[in-house]
C-alpha cells in the first residue's frame, strides 16, 4: 500500500475511534536501513531492512494506552485495543499543553545524500579506513569499522488535527583501532555522524592514523593512579557529562507526579556556578539531534535548562509540560514506531565559557586532563569512561594514561564546575541515547573544555 | 504468520537458503511514582533470509509483507560483497520439529493478570516503604519462530511468558537511593513474599549512610552483579574473539582460569532461565555445555562460521530470533551469544560468610562493571547498591565509590567461599551462588 492509501487508512480508524477518547494520535513509519561492519579485512555484516509499522496512541481519563503493529490489515483492532486500555485506566483527568494543530511535510534537506553513492563505494571507503589504520603498525591487531544510514518517512495524524509528515535521514559511522600487548588491551575509536551530510563519514579519514598511533602509545602507557583530581574533561567528554549526567535529569517525565524530586528540580534553584549554561536544541542542523518537529507534532525549539547557573527549564513533552504548567519543548520523541513518545534530548550543550585551554590547566598541580570517550551512565551518580588521560602536573601536560574512568554526583559535580572553555565543538557520534528500552535513540550533545574539581577517577 | 507458501518456496530450492519468521505480541502494564500510567500492546512480525550463492553468504530483513522473492534478491545481491563462507548448512530430515513452553505463572497471557500482579506489588511495598516512589512494569509475551531451509531444517518453537521489574527510590536533598529487582517470570505467593520482603530489608538498610575509606576489603557479591562482572568472561568465551585474538582464554582450554570451587555451564535447556532456546537458531541442536568445571576452562562459544574457523565443533550458539520481550526481529546474521549461565553453589550458608566479615562490603548492584582491558579482565564500576558490613552485620549503605579488579583473580585466588544458596534474582539467564571474595579494592 502506498502512503496515501495508509493515510486514508489511518483517518478512517482515527474517525472512528475518535469520539472515544480525549485524545488519539495514529503513527505510520517506514524504515529502510542499510548497515554493514568490518573486522579487519571481512565483511562481517551487511544487511539491508526495510520495514513499515503502525502506533495508535490514546488517552482517556489521563490514562495511556498505545498500541503498534505491522499489518495494516489489523489497524482498526490494535486501535480498540489502544483505547481498550486507555479506558481501563481511570486515573485521573487529561491534561495536554494545548498546541497548535500542524499541516505540514518536512522534506530532506541534504548536502551529500548517501543514496548517491554506491554500496561499493562504501564498501571501498570503510576498507580504505581500515588499511589506513592497519597501515601504521604491524603491532595493532584489529581495526574493526561499522557504518549504518536510515531513511525514515513518519505520517502521523492527530484527534486535534495535525497532519503531519515527516522525512528523516540518520548516518553514522564508526572505526575503532585495537591493540594488545603484554596482556593490555587498548582501543581508540573514530565516530562520526549526521542528519544531513554523508560528507561526514568521508572526513573520518584524517583522524583514523592518529587514533592508531594514539592506541600504540596507550598500551605502553601506566593506568592512572585512582584518586579524587580535579579534572579537565576534551569537548568530547564533557558532552558525553553534560548528557548523561545533567541531560537525563532534566527529562520532565521522569519526576512530573513525585513531589520531592519536583522541589530537587524547582526552577529558580541553583546548581551551578555563574559561568554554567545549558540548553537543549532541536535546532542544531545537521547534527542527529536536529528535528523540525517532536513526534506529538510540536515545532522543535531550543531549551535554556540552566542560565548563569540557575535551573530555567526542562525538557517536556505534552503531559509533563502540563502538569508542571510550562510551555510544550518539543522533546516527545520515540525510538520508532514500537514505542511511544517520551521525554527525551534532542542535542544538548554547555554553552561556551571564556578561558583558553591554557588558562583552564595553569593553576592546577595535579590533575589529569580526559580525553574522548568510550561511554558511560548517569543519573544522580554517573560514571563515563575517558579514552585516555594525560596527567597534569604544576600546569603543565605530562605523562599519557590509560583506563581513566570518572565518577561522581550530578549535584556536586556540576557546582564543582569551576571553569569553562571557549572552544565549543558539536560532537556527533554513531551511538545512541538509551532510556527505558527505548535504544538507541540519534540525539547529539556539544560542550567547550571544562574544568571540574574533586572528582573520582578509577584506576590502579 | 507467513504464508505456507513462502516456507514451501524455501524448502525446494536448490541453493542454500534459510527463513526465518517470528511472529510475537506483547502486552506491557507501566507504573511510575506508585500510579499505573499506560498499558501498551505490541504485534511485531518480521521476517529475514540467509542465502548462500556461490559460496559467498548473503542476508536481508523485512517485515511480515515484504514479498520473500525481494529479501532472496536482496540477499544475493549482497552476497558478492561477502567473503567466502567456510560452512555448510546443518541437514535435517524436512519433518517439522516443534517445541512448546509456557511459563506456568502466566495465565493464559491475559494483561488482566499481569495488572493484577502489578497492583498488588504497588500495594504490598507501598505499605511497607511510604516514603519511597515505586515505578515498573510487568510484561505478558506469547512468540512464534520458525526456522525453515531448503536443507531439510524445520524447527517451530512456541513460548509464552512473563516478566516484571520495579525500582523504588527515596528523593532526598544530595542522595538518592535506588532499588531494583525483577524476576523472568511471576512468582507464586510464597516467592511473592520472599521478593518483597528482601526488597524491602535492601531498601530499609539503604536508608542509613556509612562511610568506608578506600582501601582492600571483603566483599560479599549479590549474583546480581555477578552477572555484570561475569561480563568480561563472557565476552573471553566467544569464539569471535577468540579468532580475532582478542581473548585472554586463546589458548586456556585444559587450564585452570579460576578457582576450583568454580564450575560453570552454559544452559539453554533450563526452562526456568530467561536463556531457555530447545533449538539452536541455526538448525543445530541445543545442547548444555560445561563452560569451566573445578576451575578449569573447557570451550569457546561458537555459531556455524567460527566453530569452522577455529576448527571446533560447534556449539550452537548463533543467535537470530530476538527474545520474546525484545525489540526487533530475527535476523539472517547468527552473531555468537551464550543462552543461560548456571554456576554450581558451594557450601557455605549466605549467614556464615556475612558474619565471617569484620569490615567489608555487601555489593548488591553495580550495573555500569565496564572490562576496559578484556586481555587482561580488568573490571571496575560503581557501587550502586552497597553496605558496609561491620562485624556480621549491615552498618548502612555506601555511596560514591567504586570497586575494581580482575575477574580471573576475583573468581581465583581472591574467591574465599560460594553460598549453598542460589537465589531467585534479576539477573534472568544466570543463577548463582553468593560469592565472599577477598581483598577486593574499593576506592
Amino acid at each position: 500500500m502506498t502512503l496515501q492509501e495508509h493515510k486514508t487508512l489511518m483517518h478512517s480508524v482515527l474517525t472512528r475511534f475518535k469520539p472515544k477518547t480525549d485524545y488519539l494520535d495514529i503513527r505510520r513509519e517506514t524504515i529502510r536501513a542499510l548497515c554493514f561492519g568490518y573486522s579487519n579485512d571481512r565483511l562481517i555484516r551487511l544487511e539491508q531492512i526495510e520495514e513499515t509499522g503502525f502506533s495508535v496512541r490514546a488517552c482517556i481519563r489521563g490514562g495511556w494506552g498505545f498500541a503498534s503493529l505491522n499489518n495494516p490489515a489489523r489497524l482498526a483492532e490494535y486501535a480498540g485495543l489502544a483505547v481498550e486500555m486507555a479506558g481501563s485506566l481511570t486515573a485521573r483527568e487529561t491534561n495536554l499543553a494545548p498546541v497548535v494543530p500542524v499541516r505540514d511535510t518536512v522534506v530532506l534537506d541534504i548536502d551529500e545524500d548517501p543514496r548517491h553513492v554506491t554500496l561499493d563505494d562504501k564498501l571501498a571507503l570503510f576498507r580504505g579506513f581500515i588499511d589506513t589504520g592497519r597501515s601504521v603498525s604491524g603491532d595493532i591487531d584489529n581495526v574493526s569499522a561499522g557504518y549504518c544510514e536510515t531513511f525514515r518517512t513518519i505520517c502521523l495524524m492527530t484527534s486535534e488535527g495535525t497532519d503531519l509528515v515527516m522525512n528523516k535521514m540518520d548516518i553514522g559511522g564508526s572505526v575503532a583501532v585495537q591493540v594488545c600487548k603484554n596482556s593490555i588491551m587498548q582501543s581508540q575509536a573514530v565516530p562520526a555522524g549526521s542528519s544531513r551530510d554523508f560528507g561526514v563519514i568521508r572526513h573520518m579519514a584524517d583522524k583514523i592514523e592518529p587514533a592508531s598511533r594514539k592506541t600504540l602509545e596507550l598500551v605502553r602507557a601506566k593506568r592512572v593512579r585512582a584518586g579524587r583530581y580535579t579534572v579537565v574533561a576534551d569537548p568530547v567528554l564533557g558532552s558525553t557529562f553534560v548528557h548523561e549526567a545533567f541531560g537525563h535529569a532534566s527529562e520532565a517525565d521522569e519526576y512530573q507526579n513525585n513531589p520531592q524530586m519536583r522541589d530537587i528540580f524547582c526552577l529558580g534553584r541553583r546548581f551551578g556556578g555563574d559561568a554554567l549554561n545549558i540548553y537543549d536544541s532541536g535546532l542544531v542542523d545537521g547534527s542527529r539531534g536536529a528535528i523540525r518537529y517532536d513526534d506529538e507534532g510540536v515545532p522543535a525549539e531550543k531549551t535554556w535548562l540552566i542560565q548563569n547557573g540557575i535551573l530555567t527549564g526542562r525538557l517536556h513533552n505534552r503531559e509533563s509540560a502540563a502538569l508542571f504548567n510550562e510551555p510544550p519543548t518539543g522533546n516527545a520523541r520515540c525510538l520508532n514506531y514500537r514505542y511511544p513518545p517520551i521525554c527525551r534530548m534532542r542535542t544538548t550543550c554547555i554553552a561556551p565559557g571564556t578561558a583558553g585551554f591554557d588558562d583552564l590547566i595553569a593553576d592546577i598541580k595535579l590533575g589529569v586532563y580526559a580525553v574522548d570517550t568510550l561511554g558511560g551512565t548517569g543519573g544522580e551518580m554517573f560514571s563515563f569512561d575517558a579514552g585516555y588521560g594525560i596527567m597534569i602536573r604544576n600546569g603543565r601536560l605530562e605523562e599519557t594514561v590509560r583506563d581513566v574512568q570518572l565518577s561522581g554526583n550530578l549535584f556536586s559535580t556540576l557546582k564543582n564546575i569551576d571553569a569553562i572553555g571557549n572552544d565549543f565543538t558539536l560532537c556527533d557520534d554513531n551511538g545512541g541515547c538509551g532510556k527505558g528500552v527505548q535504544f538507541p535513540l540519534e540525539t547529539s550533545a556539544a560542550s567547550p573544555h571544562l574544568r571540574i574539581r574533586d572528582i573520582t577517577v578509577g584506576g590502579s | 504468520m507467513v504464508s505456507h507458501d513462502e516456507m514451501a518456496r524455501v524448502r525446494h530450492r536448490k541453493e542454500p537458503v534459510e527463513l526465518l519468521l517470528s511472529d510475537r505480541h506483547m502486552k506491557e502494564i507501566n507504573f511510575q511514582d506508585n500510579v499505573i500510567r499506560d498499558m501498551q500492546c505490541r504485534e511485531i512480525s518480521g521476517k529475514a533470509v540467509r542465502i548462500i550463492r556461490n559460496g559467498r553468504i548473503g542476508t536481508a530483513s523485512g517485515t511480515v509483507d515484504t514479498p520473500l522473492e525481494k529479501l532472496l534478491d536482496t540477499a544475493a545481491e549482497f552476497s558478492r560483497y561477502a567473503g567466502p563462507c567456510n560452512f555448510s548448512l546443518p541437514e535435517g530430515d524436512g519433518k517439522l520439529q516443534e517445541s512448546h513452553y509456557e511459563d506456568p505463572s502466566v495465565q493464559s497471557g491475559d494483561i488482566a493478570f499481569a495488572r493484577c500482579f502489578v497492583e498488588k506489588l504497588i500495594r504490598q511495598l507501598e505499605s511497607e516503604l511510604p516514603e519511597w516512589s515505586l515505578s515498573g512494569g510487568a510484561v505478558v509475551g506469547a512468540a512464534v519462530n520458525r526456522l525453515v531451509t531448503s536443507r531439510g531444517i524445520d524447527q517451530r518453537y512456541e513460548e509464552r511468558a512473563g516478566c516484571f521489574n520495579v525500582t523504588a527510590s527515596l528523593s532526598r536533598e544530595g542522595d538518592i537511593p535506588v532499588i531494583v529487582t525483577g524476576r523472568s517470570t511471576f512468582p507464586d505467593a510464597a516467592a511473592f513474599e520472599s521478593m518483597v520482603e528482601d526488597f524491602v530489608w535492601r531498601a530499609r538498610q539503604a536508608e542509613t549512610g556509612a562511610v568506608l575509606s578506600a582501601g582492600e576489603y571483603p566483599v560479599l557479591l549479590h549474583p546480581e552483579t555477578l552477572d555484570c562482572f561475569l561480563d568480561a568472561f563472557e565476552q573471553a568465551i566467544n569464539g569471535r574473539m577468540v579468532y580475532e585474538h582478542v581473548s585472554p582464554l586463546q589458548d586456556s582450554i585444559g587450564k585452570q582460569v579460576f578457582n576450583p570451587k568454580v564450575t560453570i555451564v552454559d544452559d539453554p535447556l533450563d526452562a526456568s532461565l530467561a536463556g531457555y532456546s530447545p533449538f539452536g537458531d541455526e538448525g543445530t541442536p541445543a545442547e548444555k555445555h560445561t563452560l569451566v568445571d573445578r576451575g578449569v576452562f573447557h570451550t569457546f562459544l561458537t555459531n556455524l562460521e567460527y566453530a569452522s574457523r577455529l576448527g571446533q565443533p560447534h556449539t550452537g550458539h548463533g543467535k537470530r530470533f530476538p527474545g520474546i520481550f525484545d525489540d526487533g526481529w530475527p535476523s539472517g546474521h547468527a552473531p555468537i551469544a551464550g543462552s543461560s549461565q548456571v554456576m554450581e553453589a558451594g557450601d557455605t550458608s549466605f549467614e556464615d560468610m556475612m558474619k565471617s566479615i569484620s569490615d567489608g562490603v555487601y555489593l548488591v548492584e553495580s550495573w555500569d562493571i565496564w572490562s576496559g582491558n578484556l586481555i587482561s579482565g580488568e573490571i571496575s564500576g560503581s557501587t550502586h547498591l552497597a553496605y558496609r558490613v561491620v562485624n556480621g552485620r549491615i552498618a548502612g549503605r555506601i555511596k560514591d565509590m567504586r570497586v575494581s579488579g580482575n575477574i580471573y583473580s576475583l573468581l581465583g585466588d581472591r574467591l574465599a567461599a560460594l553460598s549453598k544458596e542460589r537465589p531467585e534474582t534479576a539477573a534472568c539467564a544466570l543463577r548463582a551462588p553468593f560469592l565472599l571474595l577477598d581483598r577486593v579494592r574499593i576506592a
